[in-house]
């Protein structure tokens, strides 16, 4: 057996069975290998489209995702999408091709520092320089992807050990220990929780990375804390709970925003405090002392000081809390501002503006959408739309790019997604802009038959950069404007993809059933007002509620 | 500007020493001087690099136990005088 044999036989021992890649010269044995194969190999149209695919499949499915690449620009290519991973801690493993070990250091042709290059964007980075040492470090890119705060990891191949014999041996994959917060500190959190009056559960994204859907549910639950969720936490919390107040932050609700800053403890369990959540940060929840429960210790005390931290697995001190007792009177004040507060939405009918109202419309699309269906999104106004106005069975439904923000994760997600959810409907809500970033991957969708649907809301502008503008710099809107698009529907055609376009608020219903019910691909092309933005906002650097309202 | 002696013993990668300097400075901190050694049998490293910041030393050294490859930092605060005798 050869390197690059054994290389996809390990894939095959670790329930790998479809990567997201493509070849080039210094990875071609790999790509000769994958020929006969059980590996399914899905042929994306450029290497970030195949580093998004892999991280949608493995947001989607709990798994790790793979891609691989060729030297040089492959890895260039690929390397958005591992910082994404990384930022968003999802497990990613990269396969990528290098030049023979013997020009390694020469500025061969193709050749890249792939080392230098992604040490600050990956969990870590492998650099295999003996052939038997490639089996143990391929065990060891998954442990070390899917342990702790996963993330992505590159395994950087030469392609003279691709070649070379290997000897395959059994090897010992150390499973890491579990990783539990002390009673001590258990103890010290359940007297905070004890004579806090007015708490609020802050949930992140850790809780999903974590398995701690369950615990966090029974334990919301069991105490009613009144609970608002991140960008990232956005489906952990249970959908229909009344004391779920929405998502915080700068998008946030108006209601979660003023009762975080009310707020006397807060409890944040796989959050970490990040500036588009806390507004400026001195004037965040003032008076509000800090529970903090997160795997990663470096996220304590980074941004807030802590006052008392569960460093652990969230499955497992989730549990031990203790409920608070005191807190109705509080937890009314939050209910009874949430219906003030609530969204209003403008149903097709009652909508005489002649504009389609974009939050609306995809309020509505929550609730036209079979059960555990997949939302993707790329960046932008349509993003913060989504989050405020759908509603998410699991975290597993909802995909985007939340710590990096990076336009045209979309597409490419959705195709990971639908392939890692087959039974499942896949929508990527996109805006005109982010689009075109990865608009190659059509062709993907093409060529596997993946009945991804794509929800194109069209304002013909980089809208939320447009929106700062028009807020933040006197309106001087300065390269913005995408008004000479391309024909969207033409476009998507031309890779056998049928779609329609809509205007009037009276067509969105329908619209969006027969875009449910296509069994095979499908463009819903919604063109909407320029003028529509996003509300509430924080502008940056203030204190949460300062909101703008519109 | 606080200084501080950190003490690390790591896993002699090729990257060990590239990525703890990379993190030294992303997250803030200017390095004043670096040893290392290989221990034997050369699966380790020891490393002791002098630091100073305007932001607490615990950040760092919650970031440096994170990297893969660190097994231990330990931490010492440099008195000045100290330092400028050594110097
Ligand atoms: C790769 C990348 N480049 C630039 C940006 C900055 N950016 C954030 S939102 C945005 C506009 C997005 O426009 P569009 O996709 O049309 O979405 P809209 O805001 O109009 O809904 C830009 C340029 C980014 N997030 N990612």
């Amino acid at each position: 057996m050869n390197g690059a044999q054994m290389t996809l036989d390990v894939l095959e021992r670790h329930g790998v069975d479809c990567v997201f890649g493509y070849p080039g010269g210094a990875i071609m044995p790999i790509y000769d290998a994958l020929y006969d194969s059980k590996v399914k190999h899905y042929l994306c149209r450029q290497e970030q489209g195949a580093a998004f695919a892999a991280l949608g499949y493995a947001k989607a499915s709990g798994k790790v995702g793979v891609c691989m690449a060729t030297s040089g620009p492959g890895v260039t290519n690929l390397i958005t999408g591992l910082a994404d991973a990384t930022a968003d801690s999802v497990p990613v493993v990269a396969i990528t091709g290098q030049v023979p070990s013997i020009l390694m250091g020469t500025d061969a042709f193709q050749e890249i520092d792939v080392l230098g290059l992604s040490l600050s964007v990956t969990k870590y980075a492998f650099q295999v320089s003996h052939a038997d040492e490639l089996e143990s470090t391929l065990h060891r890119a998954f442990e070390i992807a899917t342990s702790g705060r996963p993330g992505a990891v590159i395994v950087d191949i030469p392609k003279d050990i691709q070649v070379g014999q290997v000897n395959p041996r059994p090897v010992l994959v150390d499973t890491a220990p579990e990783y539990l917060a002390s009673q001590e500190a258990i103890e010290d959190a359940n007297r905070l929780l004890l004579s806090s009056q007015k708490p609020i559960l802050y949930v992140g994204g850790g809780v999903s990375l974590g398995n701690a859907v369950d615990e966090l549910r029974e334990f919301a639950r069991r105490s009613k804390i009144p609970t608002v969720s991140t960008l990232k936490g956005l489906g952990s919390v249970e959908k229909d709970s009344p004391d779920y107040l929405g998502m915080m932050g700068m998008h946030g609700t108006k209601t979660a925003n003023l009762a975080v800053q009310a707020c006397d403890l807060l409890i944040a369990v796989g959050a970490r405090f990040d500036d588009r959540v806390t507004g400026k940060l001195a004037e965040f929840a003032p008076h509000a002392k800090v529970l903090h429960l997160d795997i990663d210790p470096s996220e304590v005390s980074k941004l807030r000081v802590a006052n008392v931290a569960l460093l652990g697995e969230l499955k497992n001190s989730l549990p031990q809390l203790a409920s608070p007792e005191s807190i109705e009177n509080w937890r009314q004040h939050c209910l009874s501002m949430k219906q003030d507060y609530g969204f209003k939405y403008l149903l097709n009918d009652d909508n005489q503006t002649g504009f389609i109202d974009a939050p609306s419309l995809l309020n509505q699309l929550s609730y036209q959408l079979p059960a555990n269906s997949v939302i993707t999104t790329d960046v932008g106004q349509h993003q913060m739309w989504v989050a405020q106005h759908m509603q998410f069975d699991q975290p597993r439904d909802f995909l985007t790019s939340g710590a990096l923000g990076t336009m045209g994760y979309g597409l490419p997600a959705a195709i990971g997604a639908q392939l890692s959810r087959p039974d499942n409907s896949v929508v990527a809500v996109t805006g005109d802009g982010s689009f075109m970033m990865n608009i190659q991957e059509l062709g993907t969708i093409k060529r596997f038959h993946l009945p991804v649907k794509i929800l194109l809301i069209d304002n013909t502008k980089l809208g939320m950069v447009r929106q700062w503008q028009s807020l933040f710099f006197d309106k001087r809107f300065s390269e913005t404007d995408l008004s000479d698009n391309p024909d969207f529907i033409k476009l998507a055609s031309s890779f056998d993809i049928d779609g329609e376009t809509i205007t009037q608020p009276q067509e969105v219903s329908a619209a969006l059933e027969r875009m449910i019910q296509s069994e095979s691909a499908y463009l819903l092309h919604v063109k909407i007002n320029e003028d529509q933005n996003v509300w509430p906002l924080v502008p940056p650097n203030t204190a949460n509620q300062a909101m703008l309202e519109g | 500007m606080q200084q501080h002696t950190i003490k690390i013993t790591a896993s002699n990668q090729p990257t060990t020493l590239e990525q703890l300097l990379r993190v030294v400075r992303y997250r803030g901190f200017k390095v004043d001087r670096v040893s290392m050694n290989v221990l034997t049998p050369e699966q380790m490293v020891d490393i002791q690099v002098n630091v100073q910041s305007k932001r607490p030393i615990s950040l760092l050294k919650n970031q440096l136990l994170k990297l893969v490859d660190i097994d231990a930092v330990n931490i010492q605060e440099i008195n000045i005088l100290q330092a400028q005798v050594e110097a």
